[in-house]
């Protein structure tokens, strides 16, 4: 604690030993009408080509070396806006976007200019306009932002309909997902099939993919970082929402005017509600999810500001069907994330602002069966999940216009249950109390500078350092970050990055699909930690005319122990659900190594009547193990070699708008039976046809040798908005494969009646057509 | 837009989920798998030769356990043919006419009369299994239905040579007789250890097995240690991952030392301890 004292000391006497010579002006952006401040924000200054953009709470600092200048603010979906400065200004200067500004000497300029992507030091980083994920075409009408996120280049999705992704060959435990600073760790519906983010309820949506900036850690893959909306502070809105699996509500508004908000947003299914009713008494159960988010906005005085956001979701599934003898079976399988972040905002100087937040995160998995009848009892209660208890506190600071420096520090304190199991019955031998609990602590401590070295040379410069400890079983990770970029012309730049991550969660899951049964583990004394080693490089170009950003990149990622089950291992053996066995988790996994490579090209268009984005990735991703596949490198089930995206929207009239997206994807990667065969095990004893010796085999060939059909879709959607009197209301009109595509979802082996096989496919979604409507008011 | 919904409710209708895979399906023959273990002490040659039967293909008519295989075993320049034989079903050979010796290198090579031919290498351990301590604990209870559980617990330390790397199987066996000759045999349970991460030169196995019904004196356990070659290690050890229809397990990858083929040959020296 002495030492984050010392340092905020150090910036305030930096700050003023700066502030001597320049101009300094810093502040707050915000959204005119709402009050919602505004990350990303790109604020320039033309006459001196320096710049810089708002932190994830809309601050901004530019100190200049001049005595008056010009301050350009732009952000996408905005109408710029111009200042003029001198000595005279305020040197706090908060700014509205999007409104009628009063300030004096504003000038509003017509371009609606955007940030320039060959300008930014950050590479391999996309970030999607909340209003295109609404827009975009989505399964069954429910929008969703790990649906779009799948569509990027460098990103796989996992199965059919799934919402799981994976990140330049990593695994789907190697993202870090933040919303509100808090870490989610299972983001799945459905079993997988929807996200549990509700996109009503987002600010900003950032993908990470490679190049991490010093301040992320803990994850080897990606980071994607999702804020919450703040309320409005000016009037009470809201937005709603009925589709054909949920209803969504919204509301937001003023706490106190001006001074305060909040914002509450709630999701629920009801296909349980409707069909339970109509089921028979044998068969009655039902499945059902929702989700909550709220988050109050406080501004406490001119430099502190507070947060106060939270999630909570559940799914479950349950079935109590009534039995004619009088017995009784019921049961439930439920699962749910729960997040909550207090965040105080605090603005040291004009140079300087701190945020300090206080963080709590858990996913539960829970399992309950009861039976009764014929004088027996039986209950089983299966527990497993996470739980986090965290404080982070961090620091920008911009001691002049070539400097931004950043730095902080995290503890986490995680406790994982993988396993409690209580079963009750009157056999007192199937009785059982047991808990596996693994307390562990997480610490990370950064700094990084995002340095303008000369005019056409940039670097974001930093090192993390972080430490795990377990038991006795302490580990240390040194984490260098760097990217730069170099201005080949004034919308061109070549960028590179190189990124050292250490992972201390391990996520056993040998289904690849993100169910909600998949463990979240710590590196122990067995396990060790997950690391990985990536470097980029590639281009950045800004096109004018039309406008567009085009990025090519190619990179190379090592990942050592990352873990996998052993060959012929499950979930279901280590002691899950009940089962009495002295194997644990440890004992089931082993560890390996991989490494992914590859090239992604993005074209994309923010902006104008038609926009998107066309994505390719092509990629290897490798994987080896010591224990699987006889120790010989195999190609990972994600491994994908071609991968296209195209997404487009196109606004017809300013009351509708169409929208389709086309996805193409190589086979994933299998493993298929070839052949049987006979086995015969030695038998110390002497006898050549021993018992239990003569085993029938399976010969797989080697793992994943086997493609699986090439994955292609076309989604089509269309919207119609119409402005009420009070309210606005959106009715749309989509198909999810539009040209009902059979896409392999699994295969099967099938029998005819001649005895010969042959391999069934299994699809999931044909053709789906979906209708929503929903109003803002 | 009648019609519309009316082709498009068709359409879902009758798409079916399920249909049978229109891809280019793995083209294998069928592969020769060998079984054959060799030790110092053993007094036959045993090989069991079975042809693989591919999945998806319905063009193999060449018999399960084939007899009209060349099988020949090799150790430098002396090499000798196994013989099949239609009692055991097995490819035999005494070892009187081919001696076997700790510490020997072996290939067998084994041509079929399609041409297929295939070939694996093994070496016979240099040591026998050096026992430090072997202890037997017996305990029992009563259940609930008044039955009597036995517990077995082995408890074996070996002394691992340090010179080289090694691999130990250790296998129990339970042998039930009314008379006291325990000529009946119950295989029960097996477990596998190497040296990877022994410092002190020393291994500890220990294994419980149960049992109820008999009484202690009509049974007799039996426990086998055997130092294993690599080949014979890892192939008993993948055949212990081979799941028994769980649908969640991943796929385990059967080893095997011949090439283009299946199956083992593998070299072992064990020692017996009856307790």
């Amino acid at each position: 604690m002495r030492k984050y004292l010392v340092f905020n000391l150090l910036i305030c006497i930096s700050s003023s030993l700066f502030a001597q010579s320049n101009l300094t002006i810093s502040g707050l952006i915000t959204e005119a009408g709402s009050g919602e401040t505004l990350p990303g924000v790109v604020i320039y200054c033309p006459e001196l080509e320096v710049g810089t953009t708002t932190n994830n709470y809309g601050f901004y600092s530019i100190t200049l070396d001049a005595a008056e200048a010009t301050l350009i603010y732009r952000f996408t979906g905005f109408e710029a806006v111009v200042k003029k400065v001198d000595a005279s200004t305020p040197s706090r200067l908060n700014i509205e976007l999007g409104g009628t500004a009063t300030t004096l000497n504003e000038v509003v300029i017509s371009a609606d200019q955007t940030r320039k992507i060959s300008e930014e030091t950050q590479m391999s980083a996309i970030d999607i306009p909340i209003d295109q994920i609404k827009k975009i075409p989505a399964l069954l009408g429910e929008k969703d932002v790990l649906k779009v996120i799948q569509l990027l280049p460098g990103v796989q999705k996992g199965s059919e309909g799934n919402s799981g992704f994976y990140v330049r060959g990593g695994g789907p435990d190697q993202n870090l997902i933040i919303l509100d600073d808090a870490t989610v760790y299972n983001a799945s519906h459905l079993f997988g099939f929807f996200s549990i983010f509700n996109g009503d309820a987002l600010k900003s949506v950032e993908l990470i993919k490679g190049g991490f900036p010093a301040r992320y850690g803990g994850r080897l893959s990606s980071v994607l970082e999702m804020q919450m909306k703040d309320g409005s502070k000016e009037k009470i809105q809201g937005e709603a929402g009925i589709g054909i699996i949920s209803s969504r509500l919204l509301l937001e508004g003023p706490i106190k005017k001006g001074k305060s908000s909040f914002i509450v947003s709630g999701r629920r299914t009801y296909i349980d509600a409707l069909v339970y009713p109509f089921l028979p008494e044998d068969q009655k159960a039902g499945y059902f999810f929702y989700d909550f988010n709220a988050k109050g906005n406080f501004i406490l005085d001119d430099k502190n500001r507070l947060y106060i956001s939270g999630y909570f979701g559940r799914d479950k599934f349950y079935f109590r069907p009534q039995q004619s003898d009088g017995s009784t079976e019921r049961g439930s399988f439920l699962w749910g994330n729960a997040t909550a972040t207090a965040r105080l905002n605090h603005i040291i100087n004009d140079k300087a602002f701190s945020n300090t937040s206080l963080i709590f995160s858990k996913y539960n998995l829970g399992i309950n069966y009861e039976t009764t009848g014929g004088g027996d009892q039986y209950e089983l209660e299966f527990r497993s999940g996470i739980r986090d208890w965290s404080i982070k506190h961090d620091i920008d600071f911009r001691p002049s216009a070539k400097h931004y420096i950043r730095a902080g520090a995290s503890v986490i304190y995680h406790r994982f249950t993988p396993n409690a199991t209580v079963v009750r019955s009157r056999d007192l031998f199937e009785n059982e109390d047991g808990k596996e609990v693994y307390d562990c602590l997480e610490n990370g401590i950064y700094i990084e500078d995002d340095w303008t070295i000369l005019s056409k040379l940039k670097a974001n410069v930093g090192v993390r350092f972080s430490h795990f400890n377990f038991k006795t079983q302490n580990y240390f990770g040194v984490e260098p970050r760097f990217s730069a970029r170099y201005l080949i012309q004034d919308d061109l730049s070549f960028k590179a990055s190189y990124a050292i991550m250490n992972q201390y969660l391990h996520l056993l899951s040998n289904t690849g699909v993100g169910l909600p049964t998949d463990l979240w583990v710590p590196a122990t004394d067995r396990v060790a930690p997950q690391r990985s080693q990536q470097v980029a490089a590639g281009f950045a170009k800004d096109l004018e005319n039309p406008r567009l950003t085009i990025t090519l990149e190619g990179y190379y990622k090592k990942m050592d122990n990352i873990i996998g089950y052993r060959e012929g291992a499950s979930f279901l053996a280590v002691g899950a659900f009940g089962e009495e066995t002295d194997v644990t988790w440890e004992d089931n996994v082993t560890s390996g190594q991989g490494e992914s490579y590859g090239a992604e090209l993005m074209v994309q268009k923010k902006v104008g009547k038609l926009t998107g984005w066309v994505g390719y990735t092509l990629s290897w991703t490798v994987l080896q193990f010591d224990e699987l596949n006889n120790g010989k490198e195999f190609f990972a089930r994600y491994d994908r070699r071609h991968d296209l995206s195209i997404v487009l929207m196109y606004e017809v009239k300013e009351n509708f708008n169409v929208s389709a997206t086309w996805v193409y994807g190589t086979g994933q990667a299998i493993t298929l039976p070839l052949a049987e065969y006979t086995n015969i095990t030695h038998d110390p004893s002497g006898n050549p046809f021993p018992f239990n010796g003569i085993i029938q085999s399976t010969d797989y060939g080697e793992r994943n040798t086997f493609r699986m059909a090439p994955y292609h879709r076309l989604d089509v959607a269309a919207q119609w908005h119409k402005k009420l009197k009070r309210c606005e209301r959106t009715f749309e009109l989509g198909v999810y494969n539009a040209y009902n595509r059979m896409n392999p979802f699994f295969y099967d082996i099938s029998s005819r009646a001649d005895g010969s096989r042959y391999l069934t496919q299994i699809t999931l979604f044909p053709i789906l057509p979906s209708v929503s409507w929903s109003f803002k008011f | 837009m009648k019609n519309f919904i009316i082709i498009l409710s068709a359409l879902i209708v009758f798409t079916s989920c399920q249909r049978e895979a229109d891809i280019e399906l793995p083209k294998v023959s069928p592969k020769l798998s060998v079984s054959c273990f060799i030790s110092d002490d053993i007094d036959t040659i045993r090989a069991s030769v079975f042809w693989s039967r591919p999945v998806f293909s319905s063009e193999n008519n060449l018999p399960e356990r084939p007899t009209d295989i060349d099988v020949l075993i090799k150790s430098g320049v002396v090499e000798k043919n196994l013989i099949w034989d239609e009692n055991l079903l097995q490819y035999i050979l005494p070892v009187s006419e081919f001696p076997l010796v700790a510490g020997g290198q072996y290939e067998l090579i084994l041509t079929a009369p399609n041409g297929t031919r295939i070939r694996g290498n093994t070496t016979i351990p240099v040591h026998l299994p050096e026992i430090e301590s072997a202890q037997l604990i017996r305990d029992s209870s009563t259940t609930s239905w008044g039955e009597t559980q036995y517990e077995f617990t082995f408890k074996t330390l070996l002394r691992d040579p340090s010179s080289s790397f090694n691999w130990y199987r250790f296998a129990y066996y339970e042998y039930f007789s009314l008379d006291e000759s325990f000529e009946e045999e119950l295989y029960r349970a097996q477990s596998f250890v190497d040296d990877e991460s022994l410092s002190n030169g020393i291994v500890y196995e220990e294994q419980t097995v149960e049992y109820f019904g008999y009484g202690l004196n009509q049974i007799q356990m039996r426990m086998y240690v055997i130092n294993a070659s690599e080949e014979y290690y890892r192939f008993h050890q993948s055949l212990e991952n081979q799941s028994d229809g769980n649908p969640f397990a991943e796929p385990a990858l059967i080893y095997s030392n011949f090439e283009n083929g299946l199956g083992v040959f593998a070299g072992y020296r064990q020692i017996r301890v009856i307790f």
